[in-house]
This record gives C-alpha cells, sequence and structure tokens, in this order.
C-alpha cells in the first residue's frame, strides 16, 4: 500500500476521538523484512491518555486491513504529544 | 516477583527515570525492556505448561532457549490479524479469536518491531510519551493475558509461538 493510499483510508476513518490533530505517513520494510505502515498520530497534550491510543490505534488498523485485505500490511501506530512535534 | 513481572515493572521505572528531560538510553531500555517483558511472559507460561512437575527447573529453562523471536513474530502477526495458519487453526474448533488474544498477539508484534528501533535505529528520537505508550501496551498485554490464559485459545497460542514454523499440514 502507498502513502497515498493509507491517507485515504485514514481520511475516511470515522469516530476517531478527540484530540487526534494530525498524522504523518511512513512506508518501508519492518525489522521482519514485511511491508508495513508507521503512522505517526499527534495528539492534543491533554488528550494523551491509555484509552485514546488503544482506541485509535485500533480504529486505523482495522480499517487499513479492512482496505487492503490479505495482502494490507501490518500498521505500526505511534504517538507523540502536540508538544513534542518537531516545527517543519 | 518473576523475571517478567520484573521487567515490566523496570520498563515504567526506565521510563520515568529522569524527571525532567529523559535521556534517550533510559527511554530506548525503557521499550526493549517492555519487550523483554511480554516474550518472557508468553515463554515461562509455555514452558511451564510443557514440562510440569516439581524438579524440572532446568528442562523448562532449556525448553525456553528453544523459542526464537522471529517465528514467534511470525505465529503473533496471525494471530494479530485473525488469520491463524492452518497448521494450529483446527485446534481452535472453529471458535472466534478472543480479542485479548489478538490484543496480546497485536503487542507483541508492536513491541518486537518497537524493540529493533530501540536497539538498533540511531537515527530516531525517543519521547517520553511514545514510550510510556509502549510501556502501556505490554502492561495492557499482562492484563489482557491474565485474562485469557488459561483457555484453550491461549494454549493453541503458545503452541504456535514454539511449533508453527516447523509444523507440517
Amino acid at each position: 500500500m502507498t502513502t497515498e493510499a493509507v491517507e485515504h483510508v485514514l481520511r475516511e476513518i470515522r469516530g476517531f476521538p478527540a484530540g487526534v490533530r494530525s498524522w504523518t505517513i511512513e512506508t518501508g520494510p519492518d525489522a521482519s523484512g514485511s511491508d508495513a505502515v508507521w503512522v505517526w498520530v499527534t495528539l492534543e497534550d491533554e488528550a494523551f491518555e491509555r484509552r485514546t491510543t488503544a482506541q485509535v490505534r485500533e480504529l486505523i488498523r482495522q480499517a487499513v486491513q479492512r482496505q487492503g485485505g490479505e495482502h494490507a500490511p501490518w500498521v505500526y501506530v505511534r504517538f507523540r504529544g502536540a508538544s513534542e512535534e518537531v516545527p517543519a | 516477583m518473576s523475571l517478567h513481572g520484573d521487567l515490566l515493572l523496570q520498563a515504567r521505572q526506565l521510563a520515568t527515570r529522569e524527571p525532567r528531560r529523559p535521556r534517550q538510553a533510559s527511554l530506548r531500555r525503557a521499550i526493549s525492556t517492555a519487550y523483554y517483558a511480554l516474550f518472557h511472559l508468553l515463554i515461562s507460561e509455555a514452558t511451564s505448561r510443557l514440562v510440569t512437575g516439581s524438579g524440572r527447573d532446568r528442562l523448562r529453562h532449556s525448553l525456553g532457549r528453544a523459542f526464537v523471536h522471529s517465528a514467534m513474530r511470525e505465529a503473533a502477526h496471525g494471530f494479530a490479524r485473525n488469520r491463524i495458519s492452518p497448521k494450529v487453526g483446527p485446534a481452535l474448533a472453529g471458535a472466534a479469536l478472543q480479542p485479548q488474544l489478538v490484543s496480546v498477539a497485536a503487542a507483541f508484534v508492536d513491541l518486537q518491531q518497537a524493540r529493533h528501533e530501540a536497539d538498533y535505529d540511531t537515527a530516531r528520537r525517543f519521547t517520553r510519551r511514545k514510550c510510556l505508550d509502549l510501556v502501556a501496551q505490554a502492561e495492557q498485554a499482562f492484563a489482557d493475558w491474565n485474562a485469557i490464559g488459561s483457555s484453550l485459545q491461549a494454549d493453541v497460542f503458545l503452541v504456535a509461538l514454539l511449533a508453527q514454523k516447523r509444523m507440517q499440514i
């Protein structure tokens, strides 16, 4: 799956909890050599709690798997707080 | 306290070791330790079921050395995606996977990759939040395992972690 395809899938997700500010996507092989996707989700600092990260991780993973089917890559969903964002 | 329990505690301690400016070394070790906590939990569970009885600790430890990270990852990946290998699938007798088991399997895949990045990718910068999220994932995997660890599905998962790669259909 391309970065653009994953971006499209993420934009279609409804039901993200409050506090999801933005995301960036990387693709490439993981340590096992399999195709993988990394989604770096930036959360508002006050939204940073275990329940929220678990919910976002699950929503993203299920959406990519639905779209990609049998050949969908594994998605590593990682989080950072808005105050940790590196300015462009 | 067990080794895996100690490692889980230590992961959180490392992640919060420096109150203000966390050292990259502390965060990297915390992530690696969180992975090894789950790795050793699963090995301990498997070996204690496969080798029962007293006076067999050394045999259990020897069996534990037969687990291979990459093979465990491959088996866990199938459970995490709800696509079980036909080598072990029939043992589930058609039952849907317990969500807690899927969660444990997914945490294993996530944490193993995170450990690779923490141990080898020196270009990456880790934040405390990211690190604490991964530690929390390991903690949740322990809780999920406690909830379903005595089930048939848990046994199937443990057998898959050890032997799926070498099984014949």
